[in-house]
């Protein structure tokens, strides 16, 4: 539990600001604009264009910079280990040489693209889980997801099991801990040894954790039964999502923010 | 020989925004064949403490020593440990896994290494103490009644052959049988030469069952000593946290009011004095 | 204090599918509006079965159970009973929904799909009463074992009803936890909510009108908790637990020292000796 508060893997911070007060449902679709907006880019003009609007955002939702920057690292490997396969392997016009080895001027400015992408994707879909909260995340999925109750698809039921699994990792993560303690203590060698052998040895920890889940899940479904859960429907909100002229207005910044940086970014491109 | 702890101090996430100290400079020493109760309230650090005992924490400053092992990294000393002291844990029955209730019990010795004959006496002898009957030795740990299943992870403990058992609340859940019978299972435990350290919250039980009491306040040790000594500073101090007997405050509030009453836990013994003194 | 009829149980049993044997057998019970009852019996004695009655949570297998007069057998009945009765379970961890405090308060009263502004204040309300007041914009996980059952308390009175049931909610809590959660239900009980613990402490069972013994699935014995305590060997039988204070108050009033009628509580036992 102590170790949680230093995991910002995009967790909610909750403060007031401009950001943390739009509807989900816009910072979602706001957010998709952006993914999409980010991997169009191709030169220094739309990094700069998607750069900036970034620190502006980060500047609006008053997250400490510091948290949106630690985003990026649980994903810094994927985005080193993306760039090194770019920088070496892509085919064109040889700017150093060593060997087998070969670095194309077409792969160095690969690489930077790729690397720059995915720190920019990273860092925009955080900022969306730092300035949203789990529930209002879950409501505004659900709410969007909707129209598709008609198909069949349980958009409910699945920001039920998000927000109920979101809710125990906390719980899970302790009990681990312990059962892993307990087993420790009557010898389990829990670090040692080649993938396989630590994989069975996890058996001692997987097994109780599998039945206290379990017996979770059954607890979980009689208390919600009692107090009178019957599925999404019939069912009203304490904070209703409430849209306004500001996501109206956000929403639309977003789609011509878009256009121009693809019309601005084809301006200038490198050879 | 006993369980020697020498200005333990123990700092979680140390140089973080995250450091606590949950342990801050406690002493004591743990004997075999007596039962000392470590009571706080939560965030006292007992819990912290009782992982100390196994090896499962290391001090940040201070030493632990197990019959002369000091408890640290290296030259096997935590597994030697180990196996002097074992651990049940909160709800131990959270920790079965096994097919059989013979094979759960197998489990710490065959980590040990312990040759299969000898691992067969030690499974049966610690399922006899325990009162598990041969009948359920196929049986799954997890189809046990509540009772049944935390006896069976305490056996689990026992078989590896500790000459120490640290207990974390092990009457938590339980109703009065069940309790009545682990308290005797552990009592029965002490009388055949094992250290017993039970953690708990309730001074009650620790009044009437142990031989010496160490109550933690914020990592600190704030008394120790024999139940009948401590009482009296346990009126008088405040220690956080910690939720005084009914019992032992009613006699307090009589001997104010100039009762001859000693301050105890036994109902009879106070019910006697105060028929006694209320002839004043 | 205590009115009309809340839950009627009339010859009641109920065996788990595949059980070889009843659970409960031929509970005849009746719990009046306003009414603090207590559910007493060790592990096995069928306590929890009977709770799981009152909410229609479970639906006898031989006999009738009783609502507001109406048959938990019925869709009527149970929609009824599941507003009018309350429950807090056992395991503080594992009835919990959401991850922010006042988000589960509000839980129940969703589900009934109240308004919004509505909803609002109820879980005001029901933070205050349970004493979570402050605590409202808290992480769940960042509450101890005590102030999780207050907040499960929070959430089960966040839709009004006119019962509570607390089924062996103090079971897996430490002292403090324990007594705070009494405190709770103390005022929830002067302001006119009926109340049944089942347990098996007798220590909870100090300020309630009536309890009930249940041993091996049957009403064994009925009475006053003050009635109970004066029992001899029976408690032992029923696997039940006399505390320490009120074994000194029992051997007290056995020498004359004190009238019955003086409850087992410590100021009320001094002040009764110094007179």
């Amino acid at each position: 539990m102590r170790f949680l508060n230093n995991m910002t893997l995009g967790q909610y911070v909750p403060v007031e600001s401009l950001v943390h007060g739009l509807d989900p449902r816009c910072k979602i679709v706001g957010v998709l604009f952006c993914l999409v907006g980010v991997f169009m880019v191709r030169g220094p003009i739309g990094f700069l264009m998607w750069g900036l609007l970034f620190l502006a955002l980060v500047s609006a939702s008053r997250v400490p910079a510091r948290l949106v920057l630690s985003t990026v690292r649980p994903v810094w490997i994927l985005v080193v280990f993306t760039a090194v396969i770019h920088l070496f392997f892509t085919s064109g016009e040889p700017l150093f040489s060593w060997g087998v080895i070969e670095i194309t001027r077409e792969g160095a400015v690969m690489a930077a693209r790729m690397g720059l992408r995915l720190v920019l994707l990273v860092m925009y879909a955080g900022l969306l889980t730092l300035t949203t909260s789990p529930t209002e995340l879950a409501d505004g999925l659900e709410n969007l997801f909707s129209p598709l109750r008609r198909f069949g698809f349980p958009a409910h039921e699945l920001a039920m099991m998000m927000t109920i699994a979101l809710r125990f990792i906390p719980t899970l993560l302790n009990e681990t801990e312990r059962i892993m303690k307990a087993q420790i203590a009557r010898g389990a060698e829990l670090e040692r040894g080649g993938p396989l052998k630590r994989l069975r040895a996890f058996i001692p920890v997987l097994v109780p954790l599998f039945v206290i889940v379990f017996q979770r899940a059954d607890d979980l479904a009689t208390a919600m039964e009692a107090r009178n859960y019957t599925g999404g429907e019939g069912r009203s909100r304490m904070y209703p999502l409430k849209w306004s002229v500001r996501d109206s207005a956000a929403l639309v910044f977003s789609v011509i923010f878009c256009f121009a940086a693809v019309l601005l970014d084809g301006r200038v491109l490198l050879p | 020989m006993s369980i020697d702890v020498k200005g333990l101090v123990h700092v979680y996430h140390p140089g973080t925004p995250l450091e606590t100290k949950a342990l801050d400079g406690v002493t004591f020493r743990a004997e075999k064949g007596s039962w000392l109760a470590v009571v706080g309230h939560t965030g006292s650090g007992k819990s912290t403490l009782a992982q100390h005992l196994n090896g499962l924490l290391l001090p940040t400053e201070g030493s632990v020593t197990v019959d002369g092992i000091e408890v640290r990294r290296g030259e096997g000393s935590l597994r030697k440990v180990r196996q002097k002291v074992g651990l049940v844990f909160q709800y131990p029955e959270q920790q079965l896994f096994e097919e059989t209730v013979f094979k759960e019990v197998s489990f710490g010795p065959r980590n040990w290494g312990v040759p299969t004959d000898t691992l067969n006496e030690r499974v049966e002898e610690a399922l006899g103490l325990v009162g598990i009957g041969s009948d359920l030795f196929e049986a799954s740990p997890l189809r046990l009644s509540g009772g049944e299943k935390r006896r069976v992870a305490i056996a689990s403990v026992l078989s590896s052959g500790p000459d120490y058992l640290v207990l974390d609340e092990p009457t938590a859940g339980l109703d009065s049988p069940g309790r009545r019978q682990l308290l005797d299972l552990l009592s029965n435990l002490k009388a055949l030469g094992r250290g017993i350290i039970h953690i708990t919250h309730d001074m009650e039980l620790a009044l009437g069952l142990a031989d010496v009491i160490l109550v933690l306040d914020e990592g600190r040790s704030a008394l120790w000593g024999r139940p009948d000594i401590i009482l009296g500073e346990l009126l008088e101090r405040d220690v956080r946290g910690l939720v005084i007997p009914d019992m032992v405050r009613f006699a307090g509030r009589l001997r104010e009011l100039g009762y001859d009453v000693p301050l105890t836990w036994e109902p009879s013994v106070l019910a006697e004095a105060i028929d006694r003194s209320h002839e004043r | 204090m205590t009115g009309n009829c809340l839950v009627r149980f009339s010859g009641v049993s109920y065996t788990y599918p595949g059980a070889a044997a009843p659970a409960i057998a031929d509970i005849d019970l009746e719990i009046a509006s306003g009414e603090w009852m207590a559910v007493l019996g060790c592990n096995g004695s069928g306590k929890s079965t009977l709770a799981k009655h009152l909410n229609a949570l479970l639906v006898p297998t031989q006999g009738d159970c009783f609502v507001n007069e109406l048959n938990t057998r019925s869709e009527d009945g149970k929609r009824s009973a599941r507003r009018a009765v309350s429950m807090v379970f056992q395991n503080p961890e594992n009835q919990i929904i959401a991850a922010v405090v006042e988000e589960d308060v509000a839980f129940g009263p969703e589900n009934l799909g109240l308004p919004p502004e509505e909803i609002r204040e109820r879980v005001r309300w029901a933070l205050d009463v349970s004493g979570l007041g402050e605590m409202a914009r808290k992480p769940v996980y960042a509450l101890s074992g005590g102030q999780k059952q207050r907040l499960a308390v929070a959430g089960a009175i966040a839709q009004k009803p006119p019962c509570l049931v607390m089924d062996e909610a103090t079971t897996m809590l430490d002292p403090r936890g324990r007594q705070d959660l009494m405190e709770v239900l103390s005022t929830l009980h002067s302001g006119g909510m009926t109340l049944v613990s089942i347990t098996h402490r007798l220590e909870e069972i100090l300020r309630c009108d009536r309890c009930i013994v249940l041993s091996k699935g049957r009403i064994s014995w009925s009475g006053t908790p003050r009635e109970l305590f004066l029992l001899g060997e029976e408690l032992d039988r029923w696997g039940l637990e006399i505390p320490g204070m009120v074994k000194v108050w029992r051997e007290l009033v056995k020498k004359g020292l004190l009238e019955a009628e003086i409850p087992p509580r410590m100021g009320e036992m001094v002040e009764a000796l110094c007179r």
